[in-house]
């Protein structure tokens, strides 16, 4: 399946310089969203965003035409 | 012999013009560490209660740490507190740069200012001598030409210089004071209180560096934490601002829009920390944003201030300003719905030059915003000004006006509590103030530990006071191991005010009160994931100080201690529990997004404010620190009763 990613800040640093950010991903079938993380080698803590959604679980499965969002930012204090 | 600190306080008398310098012993700096906990030994002791914020009797104090000046990232840090004319209450305000180290390295650990100069005046502290000038001259500058002005007078253009603006000259209840033109201790006033006493600015240089007690053990600190940044939870911050928080703000419905009336905003990514640093941090069209568009405060790598310059279009952004962190696109931008960035780079420039706390100054024209959507404000209330939600422009025009206390700005410049009282007509509904001091922008009907510590906090709102909910929540699992450190072992669930909710919400209070006492940087030190841990920052304090047996218990202690003192001090005010009001508006629903729905329950709330008081040792009915809680924290000598 595809999926839309686009990657904020520093993250921006997983792809080249010139796609800004954004990518169209092809991943397996039933791939999670621990799957795309560990596909971007990203281990640091991040916030999702999934079709406009906050998503907080790990396994929660990524679906055919899926914008997804990563953020690493601070939470605040 | 001491290590860190100098062992020296400056006492200035502006009234009779003497000044004198005080020696405290080593207990006495291990007792209190400096910063916000040192600053209120002196208000307690030198501060009658009863007294005018903006009278004569009022204190000022300006303190450093044992720590301030050691060459490690995050330590040049210090505490501006005084009676605050914006709550009534204790006023405190932290602000970095270069300043902190240079007054240490001048030779001073601390000033404290009584009375009122008859003309305005400076305070110029250099290598252990100090004076007072005049500063007839300087009155009315903004802080670019004041700081300028000053420099070349006294031959050296290396000199720092904090100072408060016109706006504080102007008794702007939400003054700052600002050293560098662009770092501000910001909140509760103490611009005005400073301005009060026509006390114009403090210039400070000097080359007497404390020594510290193990250089080797300091060194060795700060090389881990250059080398651990890049791969550290700080290494978006550090590159791309506090603005990088945008987004997950969004993502989370925690970003205040329409006043606080939701958490989420459609024009978010036009004023995201991405975008300032792609299109106007200095340097960004050569490419050369990195160097160019970052700054830092003495000794520290992690680079995080912003840098913006505007050359063209109708919001021109001078570099020397700085430029605007993420409270402040918050409160120009989203709670005003406001998504045009040079705009709200415009009103941080003038929030900087003439000194004004951002925070308080946005978040109190939103109030006018909604009113005016509204219908209970009218275009003859605004100067003719347009407050559609969205108008940039309009947003500009008002910093403007409040920052010269002219016309509709008269009436803001005493912030959105005073100005709802005075206009009626129900806009007090709209307020979002605690203490009268107005919410930042970490909301409580999302992260809702906010809800009892914005509430209780001595100083009104804050959201540098504690640590936020996500760290014991979802991202507990990568923050276990510091936050073991302070007794916490299992996440907790999202939105919950469970008892260990609560428990967290103190004991990370206490955690960061200690770092307000150390004056540490709280981006670069903390319980979760910020550079460093809290084992680290005892190192830092052994390291420095040679004090081999200081524990985290005892820091901790500081940080309670500074609390406890501060509650002490609303009481003999006769500010308790009753002024421990949340603002009406948190307990209807967010509108929209993510968070739509989400509401403060106000039995819940109160019922987690009486468990918070339990867990303190406080009073559960008052909220006033007991007799045995006083003397638990070496505070036996502390009177409640009205001075």
């Amino acid at each position: 399946m595809e999926i839309h990613l686009h990657l904020y800040s520093i993250l921006r640093d997983k792809l080249p310089e010139e796609a800004k950010g954004k990518a169209d991903l092809e991943l397996e079938d039933e791939a999670t969203l621990a799957d795309l993380l560990q596909r971007l080698e990203i281990s640091r803590r991040v916030v999702v965003s999934i079709n406009g959604d906050h998503v907080s679980d790990r396994s929660h499965r990524l679906q055919e035409g899926d914008e997804v969002k990563l953020f690493s930012s601070i939470s605040g204090g | 012999m001491t290590h860190g600190y100098n062992g020296k306080i400056l006492h200035v008398d502006l009234t009779s013009g003497s000044l004198t310098v005080e020696e405290p012993e080593e207990a006495f700096y291990r007792k209190y560490m400096g910063g916000s906990a040192l600053a209120m030994y002196y208000l307690l002791k030198e501060l009658p209660a009863g007294v005018e914020p903006l009278g004569s009797e009022n204190v000022l104090v300006l303190a450093l740490s044992v720590l301030t000046g050691a060459a490690i990232s995050g330590q040049s840090r210090m505490t501006a507190a005084a009676k605050s004319p914006l709550t009534g209450g204790i006023g405190d305000s932290q602000g970095g740069g270069f300043f902190p180290a240079e007054l240490k390295f001048a030779g001073f650990d601390a000033v404290v200012i009584k009375g009122r100069a008859q003309k305005p005046v400076y305070l110029w502290i250099h290598n252990g001598q100090y004076e007072l000038r005049d500063a007839s001259h300087l009155w009315g500058k903004i802080t670019g030409e004041a700081e300028a002005a000053i420099r070349e007078e006294l031959g050296d253009n290396k000199i720092e210089v904090w100072q408060i603006g016109p706006a504080g000259e102007k008794g702007v209840r939400f003054a700052g004071i600002f050293s560098m033109s662009n770092r501000a201790n910001g909140r509760t006033g103490m611009g005005a209180v400073m301005g009060s006493k026509n006390l114009k600015a403090i210039a400070v240089r000097g080359k007497q560096r404390p020594k510290v007690a193990d250089k080797a053990g300091l060194n060795e600190l700060a090389r881990w934490g250059a080398a651990n940044l890049e791969d550290s939870d700080i290494a978006s911050l550090a590159k791309y601002g506090t603005a990088d928080t945008t987004g997950s703000n969004q993502t989370s419905g925690t970003l205040p829009t329409y006043n606080y009336n939701s958490g989420v905003f459609d024009g978010w990514e036009a004023i995201d920390g991405t975008t300032m640093y792609e299109t106007i941090l200095k340097g960004a069209p050569e490419g050369k944003q990195d160097r160019e568009g970052r700054d830092t405060c003495y000794a520290c790598t992690v680079r995080c201030k912003r840098v913006v310059e505007i050359n063209q279009g109708k919001y021109k952004v001078d570099p020397h300003y700085g430029g605007p962190e993420y409270e402040t696109t918050s409160t120009f931008g989203n709670y005003c719905a406001i998504d045009d960035l040079a705009a709200i780079s415009k009103a941080n420039e003038i929030c900087n030059q003439y000194g004004m706390d951002s925070i308080s100054c946005g978040a109190t024209i939103s109030w006018a915003f909604e009113a005016f959507n509204e219908g209970k404000l009218t275009l003859e209330d605004t100067d003719g000004l347009d407050l559609s939600w969205g108008n940039a422009d309009a947003m500009v025009q008002l910093t403007e006006r409040i920052a010269k206390r002219e016309g509709f700005g008269d009436l803001l410049a005493e912030g959105s509590e005073r100005a709802a009282k005075q206009v009626g007509r129900g806009t007090e509904a709209y307020l979002i103030t605690f203490k009268g001091q107005e919410a930042p922008a970490h909301m409580p009907r999302v992260k809702r530990s906010l809800a009892v510590i914005y509430t209780t906090n001595p100083f009104g709102a804050d959201h540098q006071s504690s640590e936020h909910d996500p760290a014991i929540e979802g991202d507990f699992e990568f923050y276990s191991d510091r936050l073991a450190v302070l007794g916490f072992h299992e996440a907790q669930e999202a939105r919950s005010l469970s008892n260990e909710k609560i428990r967290f919400a103190m004991a990370s209070q206490h955690m960061y009160s200690t770092m307000d006492s150390l004056n540490l940087c709280q981006f670069v030190y903390g319980p979760a994931w910020q550079l460093y841990g809290p084992e680290q920052m005892v190192k830092l304090v052994q390291v420095v100080t040679g004090w081999e047996d200081v524990s985290f218990e005892e820091l901790q202690k500081v940080g309670e201690r500074r609390l406890n003192m501060m509650r002490a001090f609303n009481a003999r005010e006769g500010i308790d529990r009753r002024a421990d009001v949340i603002p009406e508006k948190l307990f209807t629903p967010l509108k929209g997004g993510v968070s739509d729905g989400w509401k403060l329950d106000k039995t819940e709330v109160e019922a987690a404010i009486d468990k918070y008081f339990e867990y303190c040792g406080w009073d559960v009915a008052t909220g006033i620190p007991t007799k045995e809680k006083l003397e638990e924290l070496d505070l036996g000598w502390v009177d409640l009763r009205p001075g």
